[in-house]
């Protein structure tokens, strides 16, 4: 009886639904807050935040009588309406920009979402606005832009994808418009490979509950989500900086369709071309990369709405001068291409349907061809080697998925639905000659064999998924999340994930404890020990190809909370990860090389356990700051030894800040960062005594060997990382094109030109030479928009 | 060595100013006073040589290792003096630091099996040591009678060996080699005019082929197999902590300790 009262009364209720949009380019507005209060004034009698398209949908609204619907958004002026009853139809919200002063820039061509800490409880979310306002290397570059969260760990400066919670890329998927990007990133890792002109926000997510659930990696997901094109008219806008230029095009189709199309093509190589002619360096770079994103949006009225959207990148080394030589040719080409489309439609009453299909691909095709030196052959005699190929090989790894989610918003729940099918296929092929291997097929001063191994690798697999979470509000402010994911790793296993989330909202503060399970069916060639994983992030990934598949098992806890302007973020975990596949502990692997073939790895384990703390002081106006902490202890175990990792240190601290005054902004960014774990060198004897046989100890000149005794592995810390950057950047209102604006920006990174050291090399085996990161780097550049 | 100071977490958070508090040592600092020792018995011989070197100092950098040591045998002890005659224990001159040779008078030959200690001290502190002397290797094949064909041509040698699991190293030593010249004298020749690439042959084989260049001359020449222990062996690859013992411990010590036995030889002759 209880329950039919409850259930028509259920009924009676009416559900707000709309979009919120950018009222100048009809830009969706995520993380808009949606109130609807009797228009008499009284207690709020629905609520609810638009998602990352703008949607939102508030169910259970029952007000007699007119009511008031306010919608606010960080940068916006606040909309308000008043309505007779509930509307039936979505409803259109338009939000003006409301500038203001804080990094001022840009804020009147979309408003930013907000205070990065606030957002969203499983993600740091970096916005449009944030992601301008830190200070360049080179470049703005949106994954370098994730390492300011906590939860976010750089391995090293020249590698700008970071590193979530004690795991590693592999287990981070890099997400564009959601489909996977592999290596999402250019010139080794340096620069990301998401153009910042089309950047709408990236979301580090870092735990396997809550939105990590429909991801189902190891380590969270980055998401990065591209901005529909701008329906009002037509824009240009891009970027001339120190290593590439871009250009983004935008404008309305029709009434209801925009498009975006935006490119960009490094011109490394052309300028090292000129200062070469020109007698100012000596040589060539014969390396350039190009990237292209295209999208078109359509909104089909209300919450319905459908995208497509294209990326394609391609990166070569293929120095045109030397193709003749047959003595010494290095070819490499590689590339990427992703494809995704997303249809969104409502569900019922209260819900809302999401379908999306992607495909992503990455290939990669390399040849060297050496003059090999002298080489000796089974019995000891000397010879010349012909001008031979040395190492070849090519590869290709891909993943198409379809994805349909269902989220209904009933009074007294959330509950969010999805299946998932996935099918990863990975094929790597590279091979050495044998002079190759023994001369390390060196080119150019790098040694191909530090990054390249012997590696034959194929495999395809599918996963099939299906994922429900539900959240429920309960009394005096709890609340729980709870969900389960299911995935069949076809022929290797079943597994079950899942995930329970308490919480409890108070007045000026939040706290929540969660614990999570996930799993992935990939694992990746990269040996992070390497000491040259520190200075090339590609990464290529396979499925596994017989179980266990890695596993990661995590509790969290968390409080936030916020005084004025001030907000500050805490939180805590506990990571287990099982069976992955890691390099057999070898007598060094700092020297080993950073692709490996993980089906001849062992199966092993880690543990991540940590405090994160955030806080944030984001005023209107004036003096902006962010800043975040994070300790945490890491670790590996395989063969029965645990260590640290290399790319893990223990303390990180980031501190953002940027002042505006009037047209211009500093900003600065410091890093202080515990040193990252070495293995101590106790000794490094020399054997010189006479054998009692011919031994080419006496004979050929090495009469005396070095060899090397080192401590517990990693068991020492590299001397403290510290960095400072800092940026200026300067607006101009210009009326060329029609009006637009120009920011010419100006950068140092490094600027008190710091030594941090990344690792150490045996140079001859004689004295360690320090490979030390980033020198001072400056950067300049100019930034339009028409 | 000092790894590094332990810095809390709460006093991270204190950021920049507690930044000094967190220097780490820098962990490939090499101690100037560490001291590589080299000990190698040969069987047969009534005297044992001990290398002693600071390997972490530039080639004339400092003064000699102040180190003292025994040898213990099988009821007996000698200790090792040093002697100005740095040849007697290296063939090498631009050792690092100032490099010492110390020898010691045995009251009989080393043997066969026989396990041997070591003590001593070193600027760092104190060492011991400990090292059996393999069983010889056997060579299976006594004698070898090739067939010359050409100049420059490669012609196979295969020969049969057996070795203890005592022996970790297994060098192939080419001694002995004589060249009848037309008119029928001989003249003793360096071995690598044969062009035998040497090798350290696997012990858990058996059998195994060299190659020699033909030089079209009537040769005659020896092979035999050195047995020698695990120490070397273990020493000689890079270590990490744990590593295998190479029969030697100690403060600021790092070295090795072994034994090497000779096989019997294999004659061989080209014709």
């Amino acid at each position: 009886m209880i329950g039919t009262t409850f259930l028509m009364a259920a009924l009676q209720q009416a559900t707000l639904t709309g979009v919120v949009r950018d009222s100048v380019d009809l830009e969706p507005i995520a993380f808009a807050r949606v109130s609807v209060v009797p228009a008499g004034g009284g207690a709020v009698a629905g609520s609810g935040f638009s998602d990352r398209f703008g949607a939102f949908v508030v169910p259970g609204v029952s007000v007699a009588g007119p009511l008031r619907v306010e919608v606010t958004a960080y940068g916006y002026a606040v909309w308000a309406q008043t309505y007779e009853a509930v509307p039936s139809d979505p409803v259109r919200v338009l939000l003006a920009p409301a500038p203001f002063g804080l990094e001022g820039l840009e804020v009147t061509a979309g408003g930013r979402a907000g205070d990065p800490l606030s957002l969203s409880r499983d993600a740091f979310v970096i916005d449009s606005v944030l992601l301008r306002s830190l200070p360049t290397i080179l470049e703005t570059d949106v994954l370098r832009a994730t390492a300011l969260s906590p939860s976010a760990s750089a391995s090293s400066d020249y590698v700008s994808v970071p590193f979530v919670r004690g795991g590693t890329s592999d287990g981070t998927p890099v997400l564009l418009d959601g489909v996977r990007l592999f290596n999402a990133f250019h010139l080794g890792g340096f620069i990301s490979a998401v153009n910042a002109e089309v950047v709408e926000r990236a979301s580090l997510i870092a735990g396997a509950g809550g939105d990590g659930l429909a991801i189902g990696s190891l380590s969270g997901a980055i998401d990065i989500a591209t901005r529909d094109g701008s329906r009002d008219r037509m824009r240009t806008s891009g970027a001339l900086g120190a290593a590439s230029a871009r250009l983004s095009v935008e404008g309305p189709v029709n009434e209801s369709v925009s498009y975006l199309v935006d490119g960009r093509r490094t011109w490394i190589d052309a300028l090292a071309r000129g200062l070469d002619r020109i007698g100012v360096i000596n040589g060539s770079i014969p390396y350039f990369f190009q990237d292209l994103h295209a999208k078109v949006t359509a909104d089909l009225g209300g919450v319905r709405r459908l995208s497509v959207s294209g990326y394609v990148n391609s990166e070569s080394v293929d120095d045109p001068d030397v193709r003749e030589d047959v003595y010494r040719q290095m070819v490499m080409k590689w590339g990427n291409a992703a494809f995704s489309a997303h249809y969104r439609m409502r569900f019922g009453e209260n819900g809302i349907l999401d379908a999306s299909l992607g495909h992503s691909r990455f290939a990669s095709d390399l040849i060297n061809v050496e003059d090999y030196p002298v080489a000796v052959d089974d019995s000891g005699k000397e010879y010349d080697p012909p001008p031979d190929t040395g190492l070849f090989g090519h590869g290709s790894m891909g993943e198409s998925r379809a994805d349909l989610k269902v989220t209904l918003h009933a009074p007294a729940a959330t509950i969010i639905a999805g299946a998932q099918a996935t099918r990863f296929e990975a094929g790597h092929d590279y091979r050495f000659s044998e002079e190759c291997y023994v001369s390390s097929c060196d080119w150019n001063f790098l040694e191909l064999t530090d990054f390249f191994h012997p590696l034959e690798l194929r495999e395809t697999r599918w996963r099939l998924g299906a994922y429900s979470s539900v959240e429920v509000p309960l009394r005096h402010g709890f609340s729980t999340r709870a969900g389960l994911r299911l995935d069949r790793f076809v022929g290797l296993a079943t597994e079950f994930s899942p995930f329970a989330e308490l919480s409890y909202g108070g007045s000026w503060w939040s706290a929540r404890v969660s614990a999570a399970r996930s799993h992935q069916g990939l694992a990746s060639v990269r040996n992070e020990e390497s000491l040259f994983a520190s200075f090339i992030a590609y990464d290529l990934l396979a499925p596994v190809s017989e179980p266990p598949v890695p596993r990661n098992t995590e509790f969290s806890a968390g409080w936030e909370g916020s005084r004025g302007r001030l907000r500050v973020r805490l939180d805590a975990y506990a990571r287990e990860l099982d069976n992955l596949r890691l390099p057999a502990f070898g007598s060094n692997p700092a020297e080993a090389s950073v692709l490996g073939n993980p089906e001849q790895w062992e199966l092993g384990g880690g543990t991540a356990r940590g405090v994160e703390a955030s806080w944030s002081w984001l005023p209107e106006r004036g003096f902006s700051a962010l800043g975040t902490y994070r300790w945490a202890r890491v670790s590996r175990t395989v063969s029965s030894r645990t260590y640290v990792p290399r790319f893990h240190r223990d303390h990180e601290l980031e501190l953002g800040a940027s002042y505006r005054h009037g047209a211009s902004s500093w900003s600065a960014r410091f890093s202080l960062r515990s040193g990252q774990p070495v293995t101590p060198v106790l000794a490094t004897p020399r054997i010189a005594v006479p054998f009692p046989w011919n031994h080419p100890l006496g004979t050929n000149g090495d009469r005396a060997y070095t060899t090397l005794r080192v401590g517990e592995y990693n068991s020492a810390r590299l001397r403290h990382y510290a960095r400072l950057d800092v940026g200026w950047r300067r607006e101009s209102e210009v009326s060329w094109f029609g009006g637009g604006k120009v920011t010419l920006y100006v950068s140092v990174a490094n600027l008190l030109n710091r030594a941090n050291v990344v690792g150490w090399r045996w140079e001859d085996w004689l004295k360690p030479v320090g490979r030390r990161q980033l020198p001072v780097v400056p950067s300049l550049g100019a930034e339009f928009r028409f | 060595m000092r790894a590094g100071v332990a810095c809390g977490p709460v006093v991270a958070v204190l950021a920049l100013t507690a930044a000094s508090g967190c220097e780490y040592a820098d962990p490939l600092e090499l101690h100037p006073d560490v001291v590589t020792l080299e000990v190698l018995l040969i069987t047969g011989e009534s005297e044992a040589r001990m290398l002693a070197i600071h390997s972490h100092r530039a080639p004339g950098d400092g003064g000699v290792p102040e180190v003292s040591a025994h040898l213990a045998g099988p009821g007996w002890e000698a200790e090792f003096s040093e002697t100005p005659e740095l040849d007697v224990c290296t063939p090498v001159d631009d050792l690092p630091g100032t490099p010492k040779c110390l020898r010691a008078a045995l009251p009989e030959p080393v043997r066969a099996g026989v396990t041997y200690g070591l003590s001593g001290t070193a600027p760092l502190g104190s060492f011991t040591g400990e090292a059996r002397v393999p069983d010889p290797p056997l060579m299976l094949t006594d004698t070898l009678r090739l067939a010359g064909r050409k100049y420059g041509e490669r012609l196979p040698i295969r020969l049969r060996y057996r070795a203890g699991p005592d022996i970790g190293l297994l060098p192939l030593d080419v001694r002995n080699v004589f060249e009848t010249l037309e008119d029928g004298t001989e003249v003793e020749l360096d071995y690598t005019y044969l062009g035998i690439g040497l090798r350290e042959v696997d012990p858990a084989d058996t059998a195994f082929t060299v190659w020699m260049i033909d030089r079209e001359k009537t040769v005659r020449f020896s092979l035999t197999l050195l047995g020698m222990g695990w120490h070397y062996r273990n020493f000689w690859y890079d270590g990490i902590r744990p590593w295998p013992s190479s029969g030697i411990e100690g403060d600021g010590v790092y070295g090795y300790f072994d034994g090497v036995t000779r096989s019997r030889a294999t004659q061989v002759l080209v014709r």
